[in-house]
């Protein structure tokens, strides 16, 4: 089990190798919430190669140890901000092709639909507070939103996965 | 509408088990393969062995102190890579797999309970070698260690490609590991990038059973005191590959305690000879890792420190702490804003001046402060929404003239300092070196 605190402490002290422990440990957290932006694998791994460099470049402006995982996602999500931005201006000339669904049973692919269902907002919303238990206030500092904002968006999002599931077991979906 | 509410949601989610795909995790092993050292870079003990014939003789006889052989030299990756513990506690093994006409070879082995590592070949069938490492672009992770139940223990590792093979090695073993595991190297390429597709797969049974009793734990308590902390030498591990220091500082008397910083210490035979150094990064000796923090409610630091100097038994040692390094809190935070007039502040006993803050051409935030008495302080810069900034800064001691250079790094604004929000700057505290000059002698 990976001490976060200390190994981010290593980790701004200059021990590479405490910095990679970390990226390894939190990768599914960066993939999941860059995914929640991006959806699209390759520009998630553009984004989180991007964000890797960042951190290492910038990982002595960590301020408490204890929070490197917030730190991680604001740059993060700084990153798929920028991506999202350039790819506004290719994406008329090369099609994006999605990559394969990584989940493999029913639940999961219901549960990954539905969430990709919602707008990148809502989507991005419900990943940090349900998936990554990101404290409404730490998730209000990331975005750059008020806390109200964030309840309310959370709320809506609440509201349309339980009308697509709600849908979804009448058979009438339109995803 | 059916009830959908957290609890619901949270059933959901948990569902939600996210495998990170191959395309997204090659790409992140591969960038963290290619972060830049922040070590020293040597040059190889090969390199230096084909500089002139002269050269050859001249570090031969020289070598010959630390290794037995020269021939041992040109058999064991071990020995070339320079690191001594696992030159000395090497086990010839023989494991080899064939494809593409190329050849990996594992010849050597360490297995104890402060390292595990392997060195490897990748030979052609005309007996060229190929020094490349596995590749982390085809085969994320594909080396690792199983248990007998088939699970893959998380235990992160290291690469260090050495002339003619390379050697991977496990690092930060924890205490709890299985005696008994399998090694599965299964490598779909060659280099990084891919120069060879192939597949390579070995399983190499390892058994620290035997390993409990080569290692020794060797309790010393020798105790001290330097201002006032209380430093304890508690004891010291050693295996056939490595040692361990352990010691804690009582620091729980000590006013406004912080992070801390380097220890310096060293640890010297019997001839004077350093044999391991611990100090600021770049400058410690056969260091490989350390586990160390500061207990926020006991205020104990603690730190165990692996070496790859296989301490002997029965020899004499010395262990020479020279000095810490710690950080006494202030934190004192101080709102700045563009353009604002000088103003004068009262901090850490002394009157200090806010010059002027200012934007540079690049968009980078210039902020001058003038001292009467400056000291190693350490600063943090924060935007207007708790974004911790990178900066650089320079003092001028003709001038008493600090200038913080706040870098603009990021591409949105909100991560940066802008001209039309106050931001924050945090006198954290100030760095303060504790001399402990303190030796024990000890007979392992």
């Amino acid at each position: 089990m990976l001490e976060v605190e200390v190994a981010a402490k290593r980790a701004q002290k200059g021990n590479q190798k405490a910095f990679i422990s970390l990226i390894r440990h939190f990768e599914t957290n960066l993939y999941r919430i860059s995914y929640s932006i991006l959806k699209n694998d390759y520009d998630c791994a553009d984004a989180i190669q991007e964000t890797i460099l960042k951190a290492y470049q910038s990982i002595h402006t960590l301020k408490k140890h204890k929070y490197f995982k917030t730190w991680l996602i604001r740059i993060l999500i700084n990153q798929c901000n920028h991506l999202l931005k350039k790819k506004k201006k290719v994406v008329s000339i090369v099609e994006i092709q999605e990559m394969p669904s990584t989940t493999s049973d029913f639940d999961r692919v219901e549960m990954k639909e539905a969430l990709d269902s919602l707008d990148p907002d809502l989507r991005l919303i419900i990943t940090l507070y349900y998936l990554e238990d990101i404290p409404l206030k730490e998730i209000a500092k990331c975005l750059e939103i008020p806390e109200g904002t964030i309840k309310s968006r959370l709320h809506r999002a609440r509201t349309m996965l339980a009308e697509w599931f709600d849908n979804s077991k009448e058979g009438t979906v339109q995803v | 509408m059916k009830n959908f509410d957290e609890k619901a949601i949270k059933n959901l989610l948990q569902k939600e088990n996210t495998t990170v795909p191959k395309v997204v995790k090659a790409r992140i092993e591969k960038t963290l393969a290619t972060l830049p050292s922040v070590e020293r870079k040597k040059n190889s003990i090969w390199k230096k062995l084909m500089i002139s014939s002269a050269a050859v003789v001249t570090f031969i006889a020289g070598s010959l102190f630390a290794f037995p052989t020269f021939a041992d030299y040109v058999k064991s990756i071990f020995a070339r890579s320079g690191d001594e513990g696992l030159a000395q506690a090497k086990k010839e093994v023989n494991y080899s797999v064939t494809d593409k006409a190329i050849t990996l070879k594992v010849k050597e082995l360490v297995v104890d309970r402060s390292r595990i590592a392997f060195s490897y070949t990748f030979q052609k069938e005309n007996g060229e070698f190929i020094t490349q490492n596995f590749s982390l672009d085809t085969s994320p992770n594909a080396t690792y260690l199983r248990d007998k139940n088939g699970n893959r223990l998380d235990i992160g590792f290291i690469q260090k490609p050495v002339n003619n093979g390379g050697i991977f090695e496990f690092v930060n073993i924890p205490e709890n590991i299985p005696s008994q595991m399998t090694l599965v190297i299964d490598i779909k390429g060659i280099g990084d990038p891919v120069t060879v597709r192939g597949n390579w797969k070995l399983e190499i049974p390892i058994d620290l059973t035997k390993s409990v009793n080569s290692g020794k734990q060797i309790p010393i308590n020798e105790a001290t005191t330097a201002g006032k902390f209380k430093i304890t030498l508690n004891q010291l591990s050693i295996t056939p590959s490595g040692s361990k220091v352990s010691l804690k500082i009582d620091a729980s008397e000590q006013a406004n305690i912080g992070m801390w910083f380097d220890n310096e210490y060293t640890i010297t035979d019997k001839s004077g000879k350093v044999v391991a150094k611990k100090s600021s990064l770049g400058n410690s000796k056969n260091f490989i890792s350390g586990n160390e923090g500061l207990d926020q409610k006991t205020k104990i630091y603690s730190s165990d420190d692996l070496f790859s100097t296989p301490l002997q038994s029965g020899e004499g040692y010395t262990f020479h702490f020279e000095k810490f390094e710690y950080v006494e809190l202030i934190n004192k935070k101080i709102t700045l804003q563009h353009g604002q007039k000088p103003t004068s502040i009262q901090i850490d006993g002394q009157t200090i001046q806010i010059k002027s803050v200012e934007t540079d051409s690049e968009g980078n935030t210039i902020v001058k402060i003038h001292f009467k008495n400056y000291h190693p302080y350490l600063f943090d810069f924060t935007n207007s929404i708790g974004v911790g900034q990178n900066y650089e800064k320079t003092f001028d001691e003709k001038t008493g003239i600090l200038t913080f250079k706040i870098l603009k790094e990021l591409e949105d604004d909100k991560f940066n300092i802008t001209t039309d929000k106050p931001f924050t700057m945090e006198l954290v505290g100030i760095r303060k070196v504790q001399p402990v000059d303190w030796k024990i002698k000890f007979t392992l």
